[in-house]
This record gives C-alpha cells, structure tokens and sequence, in this order.
C-alpha cells in the first residue's frame, strides 16, 4: 500500500501550512533555547524526571491492612504493592515532621542528610484523621525509551497513587543507604483539591533512583535511564515519601519503605462501583468442579496478592437486581476484551458463595447482551457428571466474572508483561472478576 | 538546531500532525522532541541525523502521552483532554478525502497507521513501538483499514487487509 504512504504524505504537508513559519521563527527558536538549557542543567544536577498526572475518582475507602515485616528483595517483574490508609478512627500519635519532601533548602530532604524515617504513617495535624489520606504504591521493574530511540531499558520505577478530600500532595523518591539519603528526587506537587466530588485520586511514576542522583525533576515526558541500573546495591534501599497537606499545613508523612511492606486489599477489601467504574480483580483460571468460582470465593477470593485496578464500563453493566433468574446483567457496548468471553455470576447468599454461568445473546442491532441462565454454551468450568446450577439469589458480594483478562488494565500495574499474548485470540489462564457490588434482599 | 527548524520543521510538522491530527499539537510534539534530543549532549553528525532523532523521540513523547492518556481515562474518566482547539488541520481534513478518513481513526488505529504505512514499520515493530501485541495491532490495523476502505473511492485506494485472528465464542 505505498499509495497510502504517499497519500499520508502529501496529507500531512497540506495540513501543515503555516508551521514552518512557526516553528523556525525566532520566537520560536529562542523559546526552544531556554528549555533545552533549563533540561541541560537539571541533568547536570543528575535530576531524574517524572511523569505526573492528576486524576478525580469517587471511590470507597480501602481498609488499612499492615503486614509482617519481611526482608526487602529487588523487583523480580512482579511488583510489590504497599497500601496505607488512615481511617478516622486511627490511634496514632500526632508528632512534628522531622522530614520535607518540598521546602526551603535548608529544610528540605536532600542528598547527605542523615534521617531517621518511620515507615508507614506519621500524623502531624488532628486534621488527618479527617482527610481520609490513602496512599498506594507499587515498585517494580518498568520498561522505559532511552533518548527517544528504540532502546528500552528496564528500570526500578514507583507507581504511586493518593487520595484525600481536598489535599495537597508532595512526593519524593529517595535511596538511603544506612540513614544516609544518597540520592533523591524531591517536590512533585500534585493538587487533587476538586470541590464537591468526594474523594480525590493524584497520581506520579517516579523512579527508584541510584545513588548520586540528586534535584529535582519536572521532565515532561519519561526521561533517559542509560545510566540507571538497578537500585538495589547492597544495602542501598529505594523509599517513597509522600506528605499531606491541607491549606498549607502538613498533616501527615507517609513513608513507603519496601522492607515493610502491606497487604493489597483482600476478599472483604472491596470497592463500591462509582458512576461506572468498578473494581476488579486478575485470578488465575480454576480447574473444573461443581462450583469452581463458588469454591474459590468462598475460600477468599478474590485475595491478597491477586492484581486490582479500577475499570470504567460505563453503562454496559447494568444496575444489579437482587432477583437474579433470567436477568440481564451486561449490555453493550462492552470492551472488546470482555464481548464473547465465558463470563460467570458469583454471589455470597446466606447459603454461601455461588457461581452461575452466563451466555451472550445477539441483539439484532448486533450488540451483546449477558443473560443469567438459559440454553447457553457448556460451562466449562462444571465437571462431568455435575448439574447446572439453577438461577441464584442471594445478598452479599457479587461479581461479574470474565474468562480473560484486559492488558489495558494490567499495564499500569505492571504486570502485562507477564501475560505475553492477544486476549482476544489466545487463552491467557486468567480471569478477571469484576465486583458488582453488594447485594441485599 | 535552527538549522534543522529552517530545513526540516516543514516534515517534522507533517509527521507531528499525523500521529496526533492536530496541527497544534503536532508542533508542539516537534518542540518537546527537540528539547529532548537537544538537552542530551550527544554526538549528531549532520542536520539529517538530528531530524531522525527528532522523529524518533516524537513518536516515544506520542506513544508514552497517548498510554498515560489511557491510563488516566481508566481511572478518571473525564479529566483527561478530549479535543485540540480547531486549527488550519481541521479545515483541510474537512475538505480532503485522506484527512475525513483519517478522522475517523481513533488514536489508536491512526497512530498504528501511520507507523505501518508511513514509518513504513513492520508490524512487529509497531507492536514493540505500541508495547502492544502483535495481535492487538493487526486488529487495530484491520479496523483503520475498514474505515480508510470506506473511503478507499474516494481516496483512490487499494486497501489490503491484515489479518487478524479470530474471536472466541462461548
């Protein structure tokens, strides 16, 4: 198709007009200028950049879950996920701040500093407990460009995100070895201070630095990594800080060190959907049973450990009915990952959990519907010789179960890497279980 | 660096333009690309190295804001940019065959084809570029190329098919 490439072409450059005169003005070329030798200095100050983003999101409240202290280990490519919340109801100690991510020079964490960092949340203002402070935080391996080529270099990189009710959020990536900060990249602001819309999601990738790496980054895109390579000499150990604030006052520190880790949310972890956006959950496939999901909830999953992120289905998933034969439960347009699927209904009843198939039916606008029960394919999820469950009803937890898994939603937890193949031609092994929400009769 | 501007903006404004369909937003895809290839003290021989830098560190910028845009719209629906303000782009697309199709292309499946078809890349290459499957882009390939082929008359085009594997049914 080289007519295409000539049509692009041509396109291209009838669409342009005006911008070369633009962009080799000297306006232009001046502005240009500036920027690069502002880059060039931060470089020589070894700062590493970030990206940045700021999200708005309704959502619950995850459920504060502290873990077992265990020795800290590089990122193999699985990530390790830390969680902190402070419930309004938290016993904690109000302290003063011994650490700032962002002040003046004099006060502010940088390379040299010895400090004394408390994993975990440390509350500065009785105001905290009002703020329902959340931080979420993953460190893993990241695939990243290097000088806007084709090489990608594998890096150690935070993904973290926060929320708040009407806060202000300053975040900073450190390596410490010892009680030495030998590097550090402080001050990414991030406001998630949007009136009337509940809660609050900012978030940043930030990465784990190596030692000597020392300022500040604003980068605008992902910066270069030649030189970074895995952060973890020995006893050399990579921590993200974040502080709260509110009007200018510091409420609370939170202080992510991968030597104490959290629980991700677990079986009765769970968020409510908002406004079309649900939780889920990546399990890996059962074997065959009688009631092979029904056996897996009711033995905890989803768990600790699974994969969870929050998934935007619009109005494809309809509102749950109690009254589960015959009903409707999905119509489209739905993602392409998910049309076609086997998908399966898995409720908590007073009973315990139960799972029933689902089957699609075509519409004659060609859209999909989700039905419970009915004449639909074999479950393969029921072994021989066991009977097809009847419509359930029931109150408790429900999920929408999909026998596939959607890469969109794994890559920002990082871990598409791991599922290396087309959803919608291969069979990854996986499922992904979406909660609906919680039913009550 | 002016005397790549002077010589190469013109190209670097084409390629920005079709990788976002936005003339605004491809200048300043060319501006970001340079600021990135420039803040780096590297060896670049001759003013066509710099503009093959350029383009190379444009499509990483284009790639890397067009996954954190879907990233957040997962998260925060709404909160990401919908649309560029209208620019001289806009009118052409208007009255151009290429550019109504084009314009039916979701970010996705115009970025695919202008990586295939005007990069010229392999479809490997495009699904290592995209960090997507090779399925993923054979399917994003095949529907772009269903939509240009509804205006395939009209742009005088012999539109082939990629593809693409099929779909599970329950």
């Amino acid at each position: 198709m080289s007519d295409l490439h000539e049509r692009l072409a041509r396109h291209g450059s009838d669409a342009v007009a005006g911008s070369q005169t633009r962009l080799a003005s000297q306006q232009t070329s001046d502005a240009l200028v500036a920027r690069v030798r502002t880059g060039r200095r931060r470089r020589a100050m070894g700062g590493a950049g970030v990206v940045a983003g700021v999200a708005v999101l309704g959502v619950g409240l995850w459920a504060a879950l502290p873990g077992e202290p265990r020795a800290w280990q590089p990122a193999d490519g699985r990530d390790s996920s830390y969680v902190y919340v402070l419930a309004s109801d938290a016993d904690f100690p109000v302290t003063e701040p011994t650490v700032l991510v962002d002040g003046d020079d004099a006060t502010e964490l940088q390379c040299g500093d010895t400090v004394s960092l408390t994993p975990g949340v440390t509350v500065h203002d009785e105001a905290a407990f009002e703020g329902a402070i959340e931080l979420k935080a993953l460190l893993g391996e990241r695939e990243v460009s290097q000088g806007g080529g084709f090489d990608y270099a594998s890096v150690e990189m935070w993904t973290a995100m926060w929320g708040g009710l009407g806060l202000d959020w300053q975040v900073g990536s450190y390596l410490l070895d010892g009680d030495t900060v030998v590097a550090a990249v402080n001050g990414i602001r991030t406001v998630v201070n949007v009136a009337d819309a509940g809660m609050m999601w900012g978030g940043t990738t930030m990465a784990a630095l190596s030692p000597e790496q020392c300022g500040s980054g604003d980068e605008p895109s992902f910066p270069e990594y030649p030189e970074l390579a895995p952060a973890a000499e020995p006893g050399m150990v990579p921590v993200l800080v974040a502080q709260a604030m509110e009007g200018g006052r510091l409420l609370a520190t939170i202080v992510v060190d991968p030597r104490v880790p959290t629980a991700i949310p677990g079986a009765e972890d769970l968020t409510e959907p908002s406004g079309g956006v649900f939780q889920e959950f990546v399990l890996p496939r059962p074997e065959a049973a009688c009631d092979a999901l029904g056996d897996m909830r009711a033995s905890g999953s989803p768990a600790q450990g699974d994969y969870v992120s929050l998934t935007n289905l619009g109005d494809a998933v309809l509102p749950f009915s109690q009254v589960l034969g015959g009903s409707t439960i999905a119509r489209g347009p739905l993602p392409d990952w998910i049309e076609q699927q086997n998908a399966w209904i898995v409720i908590d009843s007073g009973e315990g959990a139960q799972s029933i198939p689902l089957h699609w039916i075509e519409n004659g606008d060609g859209r999909a519907e989700l039905q419970l029960g009915g004449d639909g394919a074999p479950d393969p999820l029921l072994a021989e010789g066991c009977e097809t469950p009847d419509a359930i009803q029931g109150d408790g937890a429900v999920f929408l179960v999909v026998d596939g898994v959607s890469y969109a939603d794994l890559e920002p937890l990082g871990a598409s890497g791991l599922f290396d193949v087309d959803p919608l031609v291969d069979d990854t092994g996986l499922q992904t279980w979406i909660y609906l929400g919680s039913a009550s009769q | 660096m002016g005397e790549l501007l002077h010589v190469a903006a013109s190209r670097l404004a084409a390629y920005g333009y079709l990788l976002t369909g936005s003339q605004h937003a491809g200048e300043d895809l060319v501006q970001d690309a340079i600021v990135k290839v420039f803040v780096r003290r590297r060896r670049i021989p001759n003013v066509q190295a710099a503009e093959a830098y350029v383009r190379a560190a444009m499509r990483t910028i284009h790639l890397d804001a067009m996954r954190r845009e879907a990233r957040w719209r997962k998260v925060a629906p709404g909160q990401v940019a919908q649309q560029e303000r209208p620019d001289h782009a806009d009118a052409v697309a208007d009255t151009d065959a290429m550019g109504r199709a084009l314009a039916t292309l979701s970010g996705q499946e115009r970025t695919a084809i202008v990586l295939r078809y005007f990069d010229d890349l392999t479809v490997t290459d495009v699904a290592a570029h995209m960090k997507l499957a090779d399925g993923t882009v054979k399917r994003y390939l095949s529907n772009a190329l269903t939509k240009l082929g509804e205006q395939a008359e009209a742009l005088e085009l012999t539109v082939e098919r990629a593809p693409v594997g099929p779909r599970r049914r329950s």
